[in-house]
Order: structure tokens, then C-alpha cells, then sequence
């Protein structure tokens, strides 16, 4: 059975990036030019936007880190997770509508446009661009790694090859996602992600049903073995403080309005009414796939305390050894194929939005026009983005750590004020907006280069994030706010 | 109603909430070294048998002197997001039934964290806790009342979607503004 098993495993993980291979160059006839690139010529379909949005929003995190949280610290972080139907709300609320209609109004192909047309500033844009740039490279860079980990452990597992460098894994990753973002741009990627966000849901169910027969005495025996141990894991706060829980809820709950690579996607959908059924089916589709990876966590931290199952080497392996010793290969090979999905459906989105503020935003910020956005440099872009991550995966050990694990606090607390709040309110400053992203992007960066750990538990980008909002309402106020063009005048009153 | 006050109050409020939770928590921090001779991290106590395992606090006594600034900060963070949706909705739908609606919604949900919290008081000093679904009473009472109840927001967005957030009248204002401005770019209008 087990050089069957690799096999099959591997398998599963071949068909599924031929097929995203076979996407992009489906996708690849349907790109004619910079806005088929960046926003899918604003002509996606109901289903496809609700499933890009849920499937960018759920990475590696959520099938490699979730899992691991849960095995380390309990219910801690499930305070993440309450927190994702009241952000979905306020996304579509706050930013989704604003930004739709920015879209079609000036034409805009980013996020940095929109917050360009909206203070009138191209000091916000420039801001706005390197935010998102800083983010998305530390981001994407995590992404690369953790998908090149795990694909060089069951190479390495299968013994189809003896020994496989990091280098050549991380090759093979990037490969197939450059192939189908370069090609194909936003619109392999959306397509790509409804493949993706399919194969996570189905592999969310699998591992849900699995875990639960794993144990005997499915999920009561779980709990009673781990509270045997220390009942407070099982508590409401798990073991973290009760701040920490919620600075994560306050974090991930108003954060959720300020990731580019979510929010972006309200600029591709047909028309503004379509928002009504994008918000709850991705909404739905969130919840269930990130409610159903919590029990691998449960299960292996009950197996390690009941002695059933040697420590893991790390929190993180939880997903990895629950399919190597409970999965059957065919279950182990779509869940690590949702896996992958997870992984590649994030990164995809970054690749296109750090692009954009690479070959558009930026330039744009400096003077040029818009008809410098050719498609051939946003592919480049493309291109330079993923590889300058990949290195900075490969060789920037805990530089990566540090912007992967600060990539949603770090967009959070630079974006929120300027998109969520200024794209509501007129009296919003540019001056404000660009005090909120430099602050946000010194306290986030501070805390974690100099490893302060703040009182209480509180999460790092939580603060920022209070920090930012407070800052860019006390600035707007004290400023005098520039006056806005007419038709944004006009489009901020519906 | 001065909605870019109400934010700023909020968030302050919800500050000094989480600031008296610091300084209760730093009070039990200094208790804890005294009593056990060892500090705890803000993520959890190292597990004494597994290095990759973290624990909670033993007891958590220090979380009954914390538990009413815990809860202002909760209600307060609830608060906040309600009143940010009332921030999205259409400008002169911002008072009225619509915001009494988002307010009935967030007394609900911190009705529900409050009990959430109530049952946590008595899961601490129960030494043996039933279970609800395979869960102690407060953690199921989050994972399977709390957090689907949010749904109410999802409901209440797609039933009033056409009449708060986005009219007939308002996509015919926007086609007119849209064509003006097209129109203004190429001189013909």
C-alpha cells in the first residue's frame, strides 16, 4: 500500500496543476489588455466573484497555520474565526459599493486608482502602492515556502526521488503559478480560484468526517482528553489571554476591510446589485471550510496527550500527519490538492495586485499616464514579483516570518482608514490618510523588528490598527480637506 | 446623529475598556510570578511534558477581576462594527428604522457574547464542566449560537439591499453620472 500511496497522492496534486495550467492558457485568449489583466474587464458572474473572494481570503493559513493554532493553543483562535461574518458584512458595507462604483466611474484597474480618484492625491496612491507592495512580497514569500515544504516532504516521502533541494521545489511551486497568473492574469486567477475554492470545500468536509472517526468517541472523547490535561484549552480564550482573543476578533472582524487581495475583487463583478448574493454565498462558503479544518488540531493535540501519537516536530506538521497517518491516499491527495488551492488561490491574488502597484501605481505616482500600463510589463511585473519573493522565502528566514505572520495586520491597519472610512465620509483628508498608512506601517514593523510584546496579549496589529483609525479621524478633523471632484462628490452620496 | 463623532467615541471607549483589562491583567501577572515563581506569556503557560503545546492560565483566577473590562471591551468592539455599518449604508438612510434595525442586531449579538461570558464565570468555578455537543457550555455557546447568530447581518443585508444599500433610483443617478463624466472626457458633453 504505501509506495501506492504516494502515488496516488502525488497524483491528485498533478491533476490539479495541470488543470490550473490548463486554465491559464484557456484564460490567456480572454486577455487583450491591461484591464482584462487587473479587474477581468469588470464582466465576472455572481458565483465566480463570491468564490474568488472566499477562496483569496483562505490561504495557507487556514489549512496549514489554522490547524496548528488549534493544536497549540486550544480555542484561542477561533476568536479569529468569529470574526469573519461581521467582517464579510462590513467589506461589502464599507468598501465593496464605494469601490465598485469608483471602478466604473474613472476606469480604475487597482486599489491605489480608486484611493488616488477619491483624496485626489498621488502621495495616497504612492503610500497606498508601497503598502500593499511591502505586504504582498512578505506575504507571497510565506506562500511560496510553504507550499515548496510540503511538496518537497512527500517527494522526499515517496522515494520516487532520493533527495530534493528546497531550491528545486520552490522552482516546481512557482512554475505553475507564474504560468497561469503571467498568462492569464486576474482572469486565470478567479478561475482558478473557483476550481480552488470547490476542491477546499470539498476537502473541508472530508477532513471533518475523518478527524471525527479518527478517535473513538469522535469529538467528546477529543474534548474530555484534552480538558483531562488542562480544561482551559477547551475554554472560550484557550490559553491565551483574554485580550489576545480579542485583539484577534478586533483584528480580523474591522481588518477584514482592508485586504487588497479580497477587496480588489469588488472592482470585477458586472454591477453594484450583484453584491446583494456575492457577500452571503462567499460568506457561507468561509465559514463551513474554516469551521471544518478545526478538528485536525483537536485531534492531534488529544492523540499527543493521550500518547496514541508521538509530539509533533511543530504545531504547523498537525495537517500534514493527520493526512500521512489517518487519511487513505485518495482523501490525503484532495485535501493536500485543497491545500495547494488554498496556497496558490492567495498567492495569485498578491502576484496581481503587486503587479499593479508595481507597473501602474507607483509610475503613476511619478507622473506617468496611464497608457504606461502595457500588458507586457504587468507580466514582467508579475514575474520579478514572484521571484523576488521566492528569494526572500528561501533566503530571508525570519524576515518572512515576520511580514508573513503581520501580512493581515499589516494591510489592516494601513487600509482600513483610508478605504473603509474615507470612502465614506467627505470630510477625510489626504493628509489623514497618508499620517494613517505611515504610522500603521512604522508601529507594525516596530513591534515585531524589536520583539516588543505588548501588555496583555494584545495583538501587535490590533493596535496599530486602533492607532491608525484614531490618528486619520484626529487628522481629518484638524485638516482642511481638499474638494473633491464632482462625480466623486456625486457617487459618495448613493 | 455625528457619526464621525459616535467612531472616535467608540473606539476610545473600547481603548480605555481594553487599557483597564491591561492594567487588571498586569496586577494578576505580578500575582502569579509571586505565587508560582514563574511568569506566563500572553499566548499560554509551556506545557510541562510537550514543548509544542501551550496551557492556559491553572484556574484562571486572575480572568474573574478581568472579566467585566473583557466584557465592556467585547460589547464595544461589537458596537463599533454595528456602528460602522451604519457608516456604509445609503448617507440619508443613516438614521431612522435602518439604524434601529443594525441596533436591534448588535443588542443581540452583545446580548449573546454577555451570556457567553456569564456561562465562562460558571465554567470557572464548576471542576468539572459538563459539556454541550462535545464542547464545555461557554465555548459551544460561541462556536454554535454566537457566531452563526451573526448570520442576522447577512439576512438583514440581502432583505433591505434594495431599499438601503442600493436603489432602482440610485443605479439611474449613477448611469447619469457616469455618462457625464465619460461624456466631459470626450467634450461632448
Amino acid at each position: 500500500m504505501e509506495p501506492y500511496r504516494y502515488t496516488i497522492i502525488l497524483g491528485c496534486i498533478g491533476v490539479y496543476m495541470l488543470l490550473c495550467v490548463g486554465v491559464g492558457i484557456w484564460a490567456l485568449r480572454r486577455t487583450k489588455s491591461a484591464k482584462d489583466f487587473f479587474v477581468a474587464g469588470r464582466r465576472l458572474g455572481i458565483l465566480v466573484t463570491s468564490i474568488a473572494i472566499f477562496s483569496s481570503l483562505i490561504s495557507g493559513f487556514t489549512f496549514v497555520g489554522g490547524p496548528g493554532l488549534v493544536y497549540r493553543m486550544g480555542m484561542s483562535s477561533m476568536w479569529m474565526l468569529y470574526a469573519g461574518i461581521i467582517g464579510g458584512c462590513l467589506s461589502a458595507v464599507l468598501v465593496g459599493k464605494r469601490l465598485r462604483l469608483f471602478a466604473e466611474l474613472r476606469e480604475t484597474l487597482s486599489l491605489p486608482d480608486a484611493v488616488a480618484a477619491r483624496y485626489n492625491s498621488e502621495t495616497t496612491r504612492f503610500l497606498t502602492a508601497v503598502a500593499i507592495l511591502l505586504g504582498v512580497v512578505g506575504y507571497l514569500a510565506v506562500q511560496i515556502l510553504a507550499m515548496s515544504l510540503v511538496l518537497q516532504s512527500l517527494l522526499q516521502r515517496s522515494e520516487l526521488v532520493a533527495a530534493v533541494p528546497l531550491e528545486i521545489c520552490v522552482l516546481a511551486a512557482c512554475a505553475v503559478l507564474v504560468f497561469y497568473c503571467t498568462t492569464g492574469g486576474i482572469i486565470a486567477s478567479v478561475y482558478t480560484d473557483l476550481v480552488q475554492g470547490l476542491v477546499m470545500v470539498v476537502a473541508a468536509a472530508l477532513v471533518y468526517f475523518t478527524a471525527r472517526a479518527s478517535l473513538g468517541g469522535g469529538f467528546t472523547a477529543m474534548t474530555d482528553a484534552i480538558m483531562s490535561d488542562d480544561r482551559e484549552t477547551m475554554g472560550p480564550w484557550g490559553s491565551a489571554s483574554m485580550l489576545c482573543g480579542l485583539s484577534w476578533l478586533f483584528l480580523f472582524m474591522v481588518g477584514a476591510c482592508g485586504q487588497p487581495h479580497v477587496i480588489t475583487k469588488h472592482m470585477m463583478f458586472r454591477r453594484v446589485g450583484d453584491l446583494k448574493w456575492i457577500i452571503p454565498i462567499s460568506i457561507v462558503a468561509g465559514m463551513i471550510t474554516v469551521l471544518l479544518t478545526v478538528p485536525i488540531g483537536m485531534l492531534m493535540r488529544a492523540l499527543v496527550l493521550t500518547g496514541a501519537q508521538p509530539e509533533l516536530a511543530s504545531p504547523d506538521a498537525a495537517a500534514p500527519v493527520f493526512l500521512q497517518a489517518f487519511a487513505n491516499p485518495v482523501l490525503a491527495g484532495v485535501v493536500l490538492a485543497g491545500l495547494f488551492a488554498a496556497i496558490m488561490s492567495s498567492a495569485d491574488s498578491f502576484l496581481n495586485i503587486g503587479a499593479a502597484a508595481l507597473v501602474h501605481d507607483i509610475p503613476r505616482a511619478f507622473g506617468a499616464g496611464k497608457a504606461a500600463t502595457k500588458l507586457r510589463n504587468a507580466r514582467l511585473a508579475t514575474v520579478a514579483i514572484a521571484i523576488t519573493a521566492a528569494l526572500v522565502g528561501l533566503y530571508w528566514g525570519d524576515l518572512v516570518a515576520l511580514l508573513g505572520a503581520f501580512g493581515w495586520g499589516t494591510f489592516a491597519a494601513a487600509l482600513v482608514p483610508v478605504v473603509a472610512i474615507g470612502f465614506n465620509w467627505k470630510r477625510a483628508t489626504a493628509a489623514a490618510a497618508n499620517t494613517a498608512i505611515i504610522f500603521s506601517l512604522v508601529v507594525n514593523f516596530g513591534i515585531k523588528l524589536f520583539s516588543i510584546e505588548l501588555p496583555g496579549g494584545i495583538d501587535g496589529g490590533a493596535l496599530a490598527l486602533t492607532g491608525s483609525l484614531a490618528l486619520f479621524f484626529v487628522v481629518s478633523m484638524l485638516s482642511k480637506p481638499r474638494p473633491l471632484d464632482a462625480d466623486i462628490d456625486a457617487v459618495m452620496d448613493l | 446623529m455625528r457619526w464621525s463623532l459616535l467612531l472616535p467615541a467608540l473606539l476610545t471607549a473600547m481603548a480605555a475598556a481594553a487599557s483597564v483589562a491591561v492594567i487588571m491583567d498586569t496586577m494578576d501577572t505580578v500575582d502569579t510570578i509571586d505565587v508560582m515563581g514563574e511568569p506566563s506569556t500572553a499566548l499560554g503557560t509551556a506545557h510541562p511534558q510537550y514543548p509544542t503545546l501551550l496551557q492556559g492560565d491553572p484556574g484562571a483566577t486572575g480572568h474573574e477581576r478581568m472579566l467585566p473590562a473583557v466584557w465592556a471591551c467585547g460589547v464595544l468592539m461589537l458596537a463599533f462594527a454595528a456602528a460602522l455599518m451604519a457608516w456604509g449604508l445609503r448617507r440619508n438612510e443613516r438614521s431612522g428604522w435602518p439604524a434601529w434595525a443594525l441596533a436591534a442586531c448588535f443588542v443581540l449579538q452583545a446580548g449573546l457574547f454577555s451570556v457567553a461570558m456569564l456561562a465562562y464565570v460558571r465554567f470557572m468555578g464548576d471542576p468539572s464542566p459538563p459539556l454541550w455537543w462535545a464542547l464545555p457550555l461557554p465555548t459551544a455557546w460561541l462556536v454554535y449560537v454566537f457566531w452563526p447568530a451573526q448570520l442576522v447581518f447577512v439576512v438583514l443585508f440581502v432583505v433591505t439591499f434594495d431599499r438601503w444599500f442600493w436603489t432602482p433610483l440610485d443605479e439611474a443617478t449613477f448611469r447619469r453620472i457616469v455618462s457625464a463624466r465619460h461624456g466631459d472626457r470626450n467634450g461632448t458633453a
